[in-house]
């Protein structure tokens, strides 16, 4: 009877350091939030959304709206929310809220932490939707900022 | 379109989390040659080769598609590769038939590629996808995304937890039908329920494995297909569109709202998907977008998807039999995911199903779904229908 083949399976490991290019436009966002606790975002003079994190583009009406720079309150509302429960390779100690939060008058959303709830419970935090719900931005101290998106926390009101 | 096009021949490997067997050329050379025996052809009349697959970072080679272009017959041949994420099989069967309808060539193979399982963790990898400046600081990886996308959706188009439970628990029977499924077991809606919570709503029991896999789909031109084919499956309409749609964003359109099916719809001459349409190999990694799929296809609006899933809509002997195959649900390599869909939409028609096989097909729909949609970055769809007449 032929002996079942043996089956290798050889290691390897990417590390690859980089130095992302911000660009311009997102270089002027995270100064503005590091220098002046300040939110800007860029509107589309066409189509009149408000565009953040801001873009040099609108890629709808596919002109440049670098120039066009405005400032967003530090208030909005969550659009869309998950409560990670598991451990993935590389990232965070669960639980943590993750968010997509909308600031009034922006018609994008970005990517952020939720804090100010209570992650002690997790099955607390499923009982009811968080959807819609006030948030508020705080910004860390000036000292702590880095011209990071973590300059600032969002925190449910 | 300009010519007719057709599908003459499929090959699958069958998908594990690692096959330890097959290296990546030995996986791509066994879904071609199965593909070409399946038409009845050689690498002799191949004329051009399309070559999907998704970020290598997965498969941890830089541009695998080099080092794998051999296997998927491409000697001497012209060859492109397509990537448009998890929608890479989809633009890569789209991306074929293109080659064909153009007229300039007759013959033409799409084939794909992951291997899922080369790295612990793909969700690691999925978290590189996005803007890097701007949300390496938040964990944002493939799960977590459908994840926010799909507790919105529950709100908004009015389903639970156990609507996506039942569409878990009719993939995992259906792909007991097929023998290519990575996953082979049967769960309950209590064994999802139940099933180890990962990114709420989503359960383990709501979520795709990690696949190695590869797939092949050889497309020809309308002479050629009716001498190769006994039964072809022509392609009746096409669609692919690039959507920056981000829950809660101004004028979202429905996560998995997409209009890239209304153009194909449109090309096939369909517009009553409902009645026109016997089978969906739709690309739903994720039990919530199978079912958001319903009103996104245009079967139904989005406040009877509930009772559509209750009622068992999608089921091997529901109205309209959704992945009868097991879906992506079961088998997820993701590069070649879409094709997958494609091949297993050309099978229905071609009534090669076996114990998959719905009776009565005579159109099929295949979508595929990818990118890194939030922050500016695209999500891609295509939409490819398959009909039993030219």
């Amino acid at each position: 009877m032929p002996e079942k083949q043996e089956l290798l399976s050889v290691p390897g490991v990417w590390n690859l350091p980089y130095k992302y290019s911000a660009g311009e436009t997102i270089s002027k966002f995270l100064i503005e939030l590091r220098d002046n606790a300040r939110i800007m975002a860029t509107r589309c003079n066409q189509c009149n959304r408000v565009i953040i994190p801001p873009r040099s583009y609108c890629e709808r009406c596919f002109i440049p709206i670098k120039d066009n720079w405005i400032e967003l309150p530090p208030r909005g509302t969550v659009a869309a929310y998950t409560l990670v429960t598991s451990k993935f390779v590389g990232l965070p100690d669960p639980p943590y809220v993750i968010a997509y939060i909308k600031l009034e008058g922006a018609d994008t959303t970005f990517p952020h932490y939720l804090t100010g709830i209570d992650l002690s419970d997790t099955a607390k935090i499923r009982e009811k939707s968080l959807l819609g719900l006030p948030v508020r931005i705080v910004f860390r101290d000036r000292a702590e900022r880095e011209a990071r998106m973590t300059d600032f926390r969002v925190e449910l009101v | 379109m300009a010519r007719k096009v057709a599908i003459v021949g499929t090959g699958q490997t069958k998908y594990a989390t690692k096959r330890f067997d097959l290296s990546a050329p030995d996986m791509v050379y066994e879904a071609t040659s199965k593909a070409l025996d399946d038409a009845g052809l050689t690498i002799k009349d191949v004329d051009a080769v399309v070559f999907g697959m998704a970020p290598e970072s997965l498969d941890g080679v830089n541009s695998m598609d080099k080092w794998c272009s051999s296997a998927a017959a491409a000697y001497g041949k012209p060859f492109m590769r397509v990537h448009t994420g998890g929608a890479t099989g989809g633009s890569t069967a789209i991306a074929a038939a293109y080659h064909v309808a153009s007229g300039l060539f007759d013959v033409v193979l799409a084939v794909a590629v992951e291997r899922v399982g080369e790295t612990p963790d793909a969700q690691r990898v999925l978290n590189r996808i996005y803007d890097p400046v701007i949300t390496s600081d938040f964990a944002l990886n493939i799960i977590n995304v459908v994840a926010m996308g799909t507790s919105r959706a529950m709100q908004t188009h009015g389903f639970t937890e156990h609507h996506m439970a039942l569409i878990a628990v009719k993939n995992h029977l259906s792909a007991l039908n097929n023998p290519y499924a990575h996953l082979q077991f049967s769960m309950t809606v209590d064994d999802v329920l139940k099933s180890p919570l990962v990114c709420w709503p989503l359960k383990m029991g709501d979520c795709c494995p990690r696949s190695d896999g590869a797939c092949a789909v050889v497309f020809a031109s309308a002479d050629k297909a009716k001498k190769i084919a006994r039964v072809p499956a022509w392609v009746k309409g096409m669609a692919a569109i690039t959507d920056i749609n981000v829950p809660g964003e101004t004028g979202d359109s429905g996560w998995m709202s997409t209009d890239a099916v209304w153009k194909a719809y449109k090309m096939a001459g369909i517009d009553n998907p409902r009645r026109q349409i016997q089978v969906v190999e739709c690309y739903a990694p994720f039990s919530s977008m199978e079912l958001l799929l319903y009103e996104g296809l245009k079967f139904c609006e989005a406040s009877e998807i509930a009772r559509l899933v209750e009622s068992g809509f999608g089921e091997m002997n529901g109205e309209v039999p959704f992945t009868p195959s097991g879906g992506v649900m079961c088998s997820n390599p993701i590069g070649a995911t879409a094709l997958i869909r494609v091949a297993e939409a050309a099978i229905q028609v071609m009534g090669k199903g076996d114990k998959r096989q719905v009776p009565g097909v005579i159109n099929a729909l295949a979508t595929g779904s990818g990118g890194s949609p939030g922050v500016g970055s695209a999500g891609f769809s295509t939409a490819m229908i398959l009909g039993k007449r030219p």
